[in-house]
């Protein structure tokens, strides 16, 4: 093999497996890394969200328009750097074929070696995150419809979201099909429970080549789900909302900052959202057949094929509809997400009150000059 | 004809507000017919009754500083008929009561108290108590109501401004000819919509006026489960509203705009359990109110009111037998509060652009030659914007106070 | 049954006498008063309330003196919520309505605290240096004397049950109504 003075890792996604948390060690431990030939090129910015929208074309209400030249600015930033560079965005993973050809060849340019790198969760665990993700995004669909809606849809067919980012073997084929299938790694994500929170870092960190002790910073651990009630509060709260007509941009600002993330994912004992038992069957089949292509494919596996197993919980745990949670829990969260946006409003100044004021004075200032 | 005054002391929730309302708009009308409502913002009679009566008011008692003693001036001056209104006045001492008929001067004193049933009246006055930030369980307040001692807040606010022979014998009813004490009582349910008011067009003289009476006939009441929510956030934002807060917020966003517009939740009634003593209390009253001959417009026997109906929900325990009907409104509360919060946000835009604006016409104002007519197109345009008016208004003030 | 309990004209004599009483700084409580007094005041006269009569009893046992301050306690309204001035039992015929007549002894505290409050934010209000302490530096408020002066709403707030505002001048020297006597003692 040729020397090559720059290999590149494209950390593609999944969304939900544990991305953030990678995209932020990345981040915090840039200048240690970069001293060892690691580069993660992030410009001004903490992450590469808008390079990964620009080249991806994805459309990303409030922000696919405000994206143009970010790719390029990114691809400059690359070429400074030989050694390792990685780029991670969870987005990538929904790119359409067109738009990965043009990353491709734009990584590669210049005889630089370029590598796709996929983390993966089991997909029992993404339907019950993806429903959530709608629901923070606005959805009003019900966990029973989520889920159908991803059980009747063939995976091959992009129409669906889910699937588009989530199935490995279509994303995975989309992206390599111009790789060897050493370069195409794949990481699986541990099982809840697992006891080395950083074990998903160093699974990483063997790929890119790195010692994981370079990166030995981490950001604060965010709990990033919500429980049966919550997710159910949000869904009717959603519903409401768009009968009065509050947008898009309103509720991210609104709905997502205020009450989902200061206020739902700190509430303490949420029950986890979990497939219906008689879809585990459907799950596990989903997982083998995800198992055999990786197989049959050769690409380089890092961590543990039978991690993408679903866990059917024990048995003597009963299932809790996401769609009808408990009365008094229900209750309870409806009560603090009222509390906590009473509570917001109450610090927001009056702009009637704060801003005349301010005129006021501007006006005074003029006259005494 | 001598001058007369009405002066209206009570009781809360007989058709008050509407009744202000009206007379408030229609001012102009009415003083051409010779009868004076002596008010410049909607709201004068309440603060001339904080301020005679030296209410703590979440903090509006300090814009009332002074209007008792405004009011009165306005009353003296005035000629032919003069009205004076607001319910709260009913808690008045009979030595405030004194002091203020004093302060009115020299006229044909008419008191008038409007009344309503005590069945309708004690859901209405708890629900009135959970608004205003109580905790109290609708149980605890029924107790406290039958105590005999009439000790504590709730209860001595209660039959202070609902006993109507006691209100009236504070306000010295005893002193006045019994033709000139008025008692307009409140219709019953499925009366005629505008009845009461007519019993009220009647006592003050307004019969025959062509006055507008659109006025907003606010249904401020709230169903059994909204009311049970209001009481629980009391509970729970107890530390950390302040009441500048509270009152836009959740007093009239969320109670009166968004909870109190909720149809279908089950209404709150008197439990029947409670009946035999109301009616035992309202029977003394309506054998004082006979016995001192005043001038009843409607009906005494209308204070009875209609036996409660057997299914009563009740408020302190509906969060646990209905908790999704609470859920409902607690989704909507949220929902109206995220509104209110995106309205602000737009708000903010559009005063930030206008503020921008206003510096930048300023500043030419004062650099052109023609500085006083660049000065008068920027007013007039702000005159044209709502949100201008409002920059406007406080440029106007600023410059009172600097120049 | 006790001297108090009736009623009917010489009751009304023996009220007033009490009411001379406490005037000269007697501190007698009602139930054990017998006198009937010379009357100054007019037969249509109202009784003061229990609860001033009460307040002034209580100012005479701390040895409060100060000119006109009786005559200020027996008008001052109480503030804020509570029950109106009640009759002394014994004086007035038994209504089948309003408020049972009491024994001024057994009024709480906090019923005479709202006389006191009212009487403590009268002095704060007549002087201006008491309540100008802090003007805020904008001076968005002008201070103003009169009766709701921005000061005296922590004293107000006293009634309110208030826990945020009860840093007033009051609760902070402990019991309530001590306070406030004490500080009529002071200033008043």
């Amino acid at each position: 093999m040729s020397e090559v003075k720059r290999r590149v890792f494209v950390h593609i996604g999944a969304p939900k497996t544990g991305t953030t948390y990678l995209q932020e060690r990345l981040y915090l431990n840039r200048g240690s890394l970069g001293e060892h030939g690691i580069h993660y090129p992030v410009g001004l910015r903490e992450d590469q969200f808008f390079p990964a929208l620009d080249v991806s074309r994805i459309r990303w209400p409030g922000f696919h328009d405000k994206v143009a030249g970010e790719w390029d600015a990114l691809l400059r930033r690359v070429r400074h750097h030989d050694g390792t560079v990685i780029i991670s965005h969870e987005v990538l993973a929904a790119t359409r074929p067109e738009r990965i050809k043009v990353a491709m060849s734009d990584l590669s340019a210049g005889g630089a070696e370029v590598h796709v790198v996929m983390t993966a969760r089991d997909i029992a665990r993404q339907v019950a995150a993806d429903w959530q993700e709608e629901l923070k995004n606005y959805s009003r669909v019900s966990f029973a419809r989520h889920l159908r809606r991803i059980r009747e849809t063939d995976p091959r067919s992009n129409k669906l979201w889910f699937w588009r980012a989530q199935s490995i073997p279509q994303v995975l084929s989309r992206w390599g099909h111009t790789l060897p299938p050493e370069r195409i790694h794949l990481i699986t994500v541990p099982q809840r429970g697992h006891v080395r929170p950083d074990i998903l870092w160093e699974r990483f960190c063997e790929v890119i080549g790195a010692d994981p002790a370079w990166g030995s910073r981490t950001g604060v651990r965010r709990n990033q789900s919500l429980g049966v009630a919550e997710a159910t509060m949000l869904r009717r709260l959603n519903k409401r909302l768009k009968a009065i007509g509050v947008d898009r941009m309103d509720h991210r600002k609104l709905v997502q900052g205020t009450i989902v993330h200061e206020t739902l994912m700190h509430r303490q004992n949420m029950r986890r959202i979990q497939l219906p038992p008689d879809a585990y069957e459907w799950a596990e089949d989903v997982a083998r057949e995800w198992s055999d292509w990786i197989a049959d494919s050769g690409i380089d596996v890092v961590g543990d094929l039978a991690e993408l197993m679903p866990q059917r919980p024990p048995a003597d745990q009963p299932w809790e509809d996401p769609d009808r949670p408990g009365p008094r829990m229900l209750n309870q969260v409806t009560m603090d997400a009222l509390v906590s946006v009473i509570e917001e409003a109450a610090r927001r100044p009056d702009p009637d009150m704060t801003l005349p004021a301010r005129a006021a004075r501007a006006a005074k200032r003029l006259r005494r000059r | 004809m001598a001058k007369r005054i009405f002066l209206h002391v009570g009781t809360p929730k007989t058709g008050t507000s509407f009744l202000q309302d009206v007379l408030f708009r229609n001012r102009e009308l009415l003083a051409q017919h010779g009868i004076v409502y002596p008010a410049d913002r909607f709201d004068a009679h309440f603060l001339a009754a904080v301020d005679l009566l030296k209410l703590p008011w979440g903090g509006l008692e300090a814009d009332a500083r002074g209007a008792w003693a405004d009011l009165a001036a306005k009353v003296r001056a005035a000629e032919g008929t003069v009205i004076v209104s607001h319910e709260i006045l009913a808690v008045a001492s009979a030595a405030q009561a004194r002091r203020a008929i004093a302060d009115l001067g020299e006229a044909e004193l008419h008191l008038v108290v409007s009344a309503r049933d005590l069945v309708r009246q004690i859901p209405a006055e708890w629900q009135e108590n959970v608004k205003y930030r109580s905790e109290i369980s609708y149980a605890r307040f029924l107790t406290a109501l039958r105590n005999p001692r009439r000790s504590g807040r709730v209860a001595s606010w209660f039959w202070t401004a609902q006993e109507v022979p006691d209100i009236l014998r504070r306000w010295g009813a005893a002193g006045l000819p019994p033709e000139r004490v008025h008692v307009v009582t409140v219709p019953q349910p499925g009366a005629p919509r505008d009845l009461l008011w007519q019993r009220f067009a009647r006592v003050l003289g307004l019969e025959g006026l062509p006055l507008d009476l659109t006025a907003e006939r606010a249904n401020v009441s709230l169903g059994v489960p909204e009311t049970a929510l209001v009481r629980r956030l009391n509970r729970a934002t107890r530390h950390s509203l302040a009441p500048d807060v509270h009152r836009p917020f959740v007093l009239e966003l969320l109670a009166h705009r968004t909870l109190a517009q909720r149809t279908g939740s089950p209404r709150l009634t008197l439990p029947r359990r409670e009946h035999r003593w109301v009616q035992e209390t309202t029977e003394t009253w309506i054998a004082a109110l006979e016995k001192a001959g005043y001038d009843v417009v409607g009906d005494l026997a209308e204070l009875r009111g209609v036996r409660p109906p057997r299914r009563h929900a009740d408020p302190d325990s509906v969060v646990t037998t209905a908790p999704d009907q609470v859920v409902d409104a607690a989704v909507d509360a949220i929902a109206a509060l995220v509104e209110e919060a995106a309205r602000l946000r737009r708000r903010e835009v559009d005063l930030e652009r206008e503020l921008a604006d206003t510096r930048h016409q300023l500043a030419e104002a004062r650099n052109v030659s023609v500085r006083r007519r660049a000065a008068e197109k920027v007013v007039a345009r702000l005159e044209r914007g709502g949100a201008g008016r409002r920059v406007l208004g406080a440029y106007r003030s600023a410059r009172g106070r600097a120049e | 049954m006790s001297a108090g309990t009736d009623s009917g004209p010489d009751s009304s004599a023996r009220a007033w006498g009490w009411v001379a009483h406490l005037r000269d700084g007697g501190t007698t409580p009602w139930l054990a008063w017998s006198t009937t007094g010379s009357t100054e005041a007019s037969p249509g006269d109202p009784l003061p309330g229990a609860q001033q009569l009460e307040l002034l009893r209580r100012l005479n046992l701390a040895g409060v003196r100060s000119p006109g301050l009786a005559d200020r306690v027996l008008a001052a309204d109480a503030t804020g919520r509570g029950r109106p001035d009640l009759e002394l039992v014994g004086v007035a015929e038994p209504l089948p309505y309003g408020f049972a007549p009491v024994d001024p002894a057994t009024l709480s505290d906090a019923e005479l605290l709202r006389v006191a409050v009212g009487l403590v934010a009268d002095v704060l209000a007549r002087a201006p240096d008491l309540t100008n302490r802090d003007t805020p530096e904008d001076g968005g408020e002008r201070q103003v004397p009169g009766q709701l002066a921005r000061r005296v709403r922590p004293v107000l707030a006293l009634l309110v049950e208030d826990p945020d505002e009860r840093l007033a001048l009051l609760s902070a020297a402990g019991d309530p109504l001590e306070a406030a006597i004490a500080f009529l003692r002071e200033h008043g």
